[in-house]
């Protein structure tokens, strides 16, 4: 019987879906290895180690119906870490790759941690993620103040998979620490890196202390890591670039010096900018801060317009000495985080600092800085 | 066949001849007056026996002796003379073709044959046993009429006269089928119906050849020449009220004796996704329950080929944490994704399958011992997925918020090419089937009018009346463009239709 060209698609299709079914990239979920957190450290026989911390879906509490417990064994961790060396990123995967029934997945990864050690070698070491156009978009980057290994096996409380920990706080969904800036994937890392424009800064975070925590800055020259920015200096890095400003100040009662008041900043502008002064570079700051007094250390005194004056005269007081120690660090360190060169190329491209790395390096670290600070108590700390 | 003799002998031979010699044929001889020899020819079953017997044999047998013109006292000259004289029925009219005879008395009339006439009297004796006017089974709805069309192709007529008292409305019989000889009634509003779709319609019903019409799906795909395509390009309702308010925006309505249903055409894709109770609801609630139901759609069309295309192809598209929920629930699950979605959506089509064909009692028996039971032993016995569980089940409620089942039965059919697409190129593939069915759809048209209208092409004015939400009542000042009525005004000589000043 002659079959009519529906009939011959129709049978097409049918014979399509049961014979090439499978042809391309299929592969169920469950036979994934889905990596969540990679670590790349210096290896000790080989250029690199890298650790991957592997979900193991199965053993979540959901995937139990809820039972929690259970020991705490190895065995009954919902993840697992697998670690290797090679000669490379992608050759240590091959390695652990071999080591898998499942196939190695890195669709899911979220956080990739570089250690203290390869990230002073610089990151132009592990071009791997650059490369991975996805991943780039997804991954946020970290860096650990040690070995990554440490980072990659801590554990959370809170969290069953550690790799969830650092994720939800660098995708911003429950953590509004200061010393986390929501926006470290790699791509905004190595769009910085680039464009030149300013060197890159990433979290940095250790494995130490309460399993997994974050600690400060690693600031970059370049593609390498050049120091840290820890504790108020921190602090204050993440109000330059944050997404929105947010911090604390702090000052003397008028008249109490042991009464110290804490300002709660939500709100305000921060800007930067560079002057030239018989052809040498000054770094100029200024800020507009505004925010809610969040009470007194010791005693209680009443609030008049006067005092309140004073008040935020100090907390500009404290908002200028925490900016210059933080530029002052920086200076030291030789980065540039917060883009002064490229104010200068764009008030002067011919000026030889920004022709020239080296002396530019001598200007930044010798340049005077003008900072100037205004800060307005929206609330004296007393709420309905 | 030819024509009548004057011999009742070789008449009632002619006729017997004619209509096969069947035992349930009855011939009743008696005698006019006591007199002049005559017979009744009937279908045991077909008639009403007591209108014979009241409206005919009584009559002639003895009332007819009283009067002389009549056959009292002389011999019966005219057929012609008796219906007017002596039978009593509503309906009685002579006849003298053989052909004629037989076509009426197989559809229930009796035939009156009088010895020394050529002529035969057709006498209206019909009686069947039917059932009444019912709520429509499955067009069932919470507030409006809930009367539905019956078995009688003239109670179904009357239905809708009773909705439309309009001397426009016309109403075209047809007799389609060779053998069945089934009556087909074309009903339509002659300032508002566009001639060429009547035209088209009327010219097809009269085209059909075939033996025998047992419902309206057979007229339906003989009508507008339907070959493989699940999608119902002519819309099959059991409720008066919606035809009528389809004849009043300018469709055709094909009724078929023995089907309770009526065929409205042209239709639109969009027509199969409203209810009757949407225009008896407030806008404001029909907002609500069309989401519902165009969220059924996506449910049962996409849903088992995303899960596919997520679980085997393109698990990065997922959020992490879904991509952990599907991957713990699919641990241990010996069958592939795409296997276990086509077995357990096979199962499901044979369970919804079970539910039609069973008694009602029975059916809802096997839809909890089918969806509940099995479905939840199944998956702890890891066979299936809990995933897939849930997907099954949001796919069946997502077919069962149709609110026509051709749609839904077409959705259910369309999921399987979607399916297919995910199956073989994972979300590429899903959305090359999804690009294949849209492009499907928009080649279709009924009776003219394009399949996706007034999606595509799109009719602004028709959207905004009537798609995704409707206009309140007062605020339609128009009809539907996309079926081409004649007259588009709605309120003629009314003006502005709502709320005036003062109102509340």
């Amino acid at each position: 019987m002659r079959r009519r060209p529906a009939e011959r698609l129709l049978l097409l299709g049918l014979a399509a879906t049961l014979l090439i079914s499978g042809c391309w990239d299929y592969r169920d979920i469950d036979n994934r290895a889905l990596a969540i957190m990679i670590g790349i450290d210096r290896g000790e026989k080989k250029s690199h180690q890298v650790c991957v911390q592997i979900a193991l879906p199965s053993k979540l509490k959901i995937a139990r119906g809820g039972a929690g417990g259970g020991g705490g064994g190895e065995r009954d961790k919902p993840y697992r870490v697998m670690c290797a060396e090679g000669a490379g990123v992608a050759l240590a995967l091959d390695d652990i790759r071999a080591s898998l029934t499942q196939d190695l997945d890195t669709s899911h990864l979220k956080i990739v941690v570089v250690g203290a050690e390869m990230a002073r070698a610089g990151l132009d070491q592990i071009d791997w993620v650059a490369r991975n156009l996805q991943m780039m978009n997804t991954a946020f980057i970290t860096v650990a103040r040690g070995r990554s290994e440490e980072v990659v096996r801590a554990e959370t409380e809170s969290e069953e998979i550690p790799a969830f920990y650092l994720y939800h706080a660098y995708s911003g969904e429950f953590t509004r620490s200061r010393a986390v800036t929501p926006q470290h994937v790699w791509q905004v890392y190595y769009r910085d890196l680039m464009s030149g424009a300013h060197d890159p800064v990433l979290p940095a975070v250790t494995g130490r202390k309460y399993g997994l925590n974050f600690q400060g800055y690693g600031v970059f020259r370049g593609q390498r890591l050049a120091g840290w920015v820890d504790g108020l200096d921190a602090e204050t890095l993440g109000m330059f670039l944050g997404r929105r400003i947010s911090g604390t100040l702090q000052t003397s009662f008028p008249g109490q010096p042991e009464a110290v008041t804490g300002l709660f900043v939500n709100n305000g502008s921060v800007k930067r900018a560079v002057e030239l002064r018989e052809g040498q570079p000054v770094l100029r700051i200024s800020m507009r801060l505004s925010g809610d007094m969040r009470g007194l250390r010791t005693g209680v005194a009443v609030l008049n317009t006067q005092i309140e004056r004073k008040l935020e005269e100090g907390y500009a007081r404290d908002a200028e000495r925490r900016v210059r120690s933080l530029i002052r660090k920086l200076q030291e360190m030789g980065t540039d985080p917060l883009g002064f060169r490229e104010r200068l190329r764009r008030l002067d491209p011919s000026h030889p600092a920004v022709t020239d790395e080296q002396i530019w390096l001598r200007m930044y670290a010798e340049a005077p800085l003008e900072v100037r600070a205004e800060v307005t108590m929206v609330t004296p700390g007393t709420k309905k | 066949m030819g024509r009548l003799g004057d011999q009742l002998a070789s008449n009632l031979k002619l006729l017997r001849q004619a209509l096969g010699d069947s035992d349930d044929v009855i011939v009743r001889k008696f005698l006019i007056g006591g007199r002049q020899r005559a017979a009744l020819i009937f279908i045991e079953g077909l008639v009403d026996e007591q209108t014979i017997q009241r409206d005919i044999l009584h009559r002639l047998m003895l009332e007819a002796i009283a009067q002389p013109q009549a056959g009292g006292q002389s011999p019966v000259r005219s057929v012609q003379a008796l219906a007017e004289r002596v039978v009593t029925a509503v309906h009685a009219k002579p006849l003298t073709q053989v052909r004629q005879m037989v076509e009426q008395v197989l559809a229930g009339q009796t035939v009156l044959l009088v010895d020394g006439l050529e002529q035969a009297l057709l006498v209206k004796t019909q009686q069947r046993e039917e059932r009444g006017v019912q709520s429509p089974v499955s067009e069932s709805v919470v507030r409006g009429p809930q009367e539905g069309f019956t078995e009688n192709v003239q109670v179904n007529v009357a239905l809708v006269r009773r909705r439309v008292k309009d001397p426009r409305l016309c109403v075209k019989h047809f007799i389609v089928g060779e053998r069945s000889r089934t009556k087909v009634v074309v009903l339509y509003v002659r300032d508002l119906a566009p001639p060429e779709v009547v035209g088209e319609v009327t010219g097809r019903i009269e085209r059909i050849r075939t033996a025998q019409v047992l419902e309206t799906g057979m007229i339906e795909e003989m009508i507008t020449g339907r070959r493989i395509s699940p999608f119902p390009v002519a819309r099959l309702t059991e409720r008066p009220d919606k035809t009528a308010a389809a004849l009043n925006g300018g469709r055709v309505a094909v009724l078929v004796e023995g089907s309770p249903g009526a065929l409205l055409v042209p239709t639109v894709l969009l027509d199969m996704l409203i209810a009757a109770d949407d225009y008896s609801h407030s806008p404001a609630v029909v907002v609500l329950m069309r989401l519902v139901r165009f969220l059924g759609v996506a449910l049962v069309l996409f849903l088992p080929g995303l899960y596919i295309s997520l679980a085997a192809y393109n698990p990065d598209a997922l959020h992490i944490d879904s991509a952990m929920a599907i991957a713990a629930s699919r641990e241990g699950v010996p069958l592939p994704a795409v296997l276990e979605v086509v077995l357990m959506e096979l199962m499901m089509e044979m369970l919804l399958e079970a539910t039609v064909r069973l008694p009602t009692k029975v059916g809802s028996a096997v839809t909890v011992v089918g969806g509940l039971i099995i479905g939840r032993a199944a998956a702890e016995a890891k066979l299936i997925s809990n995933a897939m569980v849930v997907i099954v089940a949001a796919t069946t409620i997502g077919s069962y918020t149709q609110a026509s089942y051709e749609a839904a039965l077409a959705l259910r059919l369309s999921k399987w090419l979607i399916i297919a697409g995910a199956a073989v190129f994972g979300l590429f593939g899903m959305f090359l089937a999804i690009l294949l069915l849209l492009v499907y759809q928009n080649s279709i048209t009924s009776f003219g009018v394009p399949y996706l209208a007034p999606f595509a092409p799109p009719i602004p004015r028709d959207l905004a009346r009537d798609s995704l939400f409707r206009r309140s009542w007062w605020s339609v000042q128009h009809r539907s463009r996309t079926f081409g009525a004649r007259d588009r005004r709605r309120a003629v000589g009314t003006g502005k239709n709502g709320p005036q000043d003062g109102d509340s």
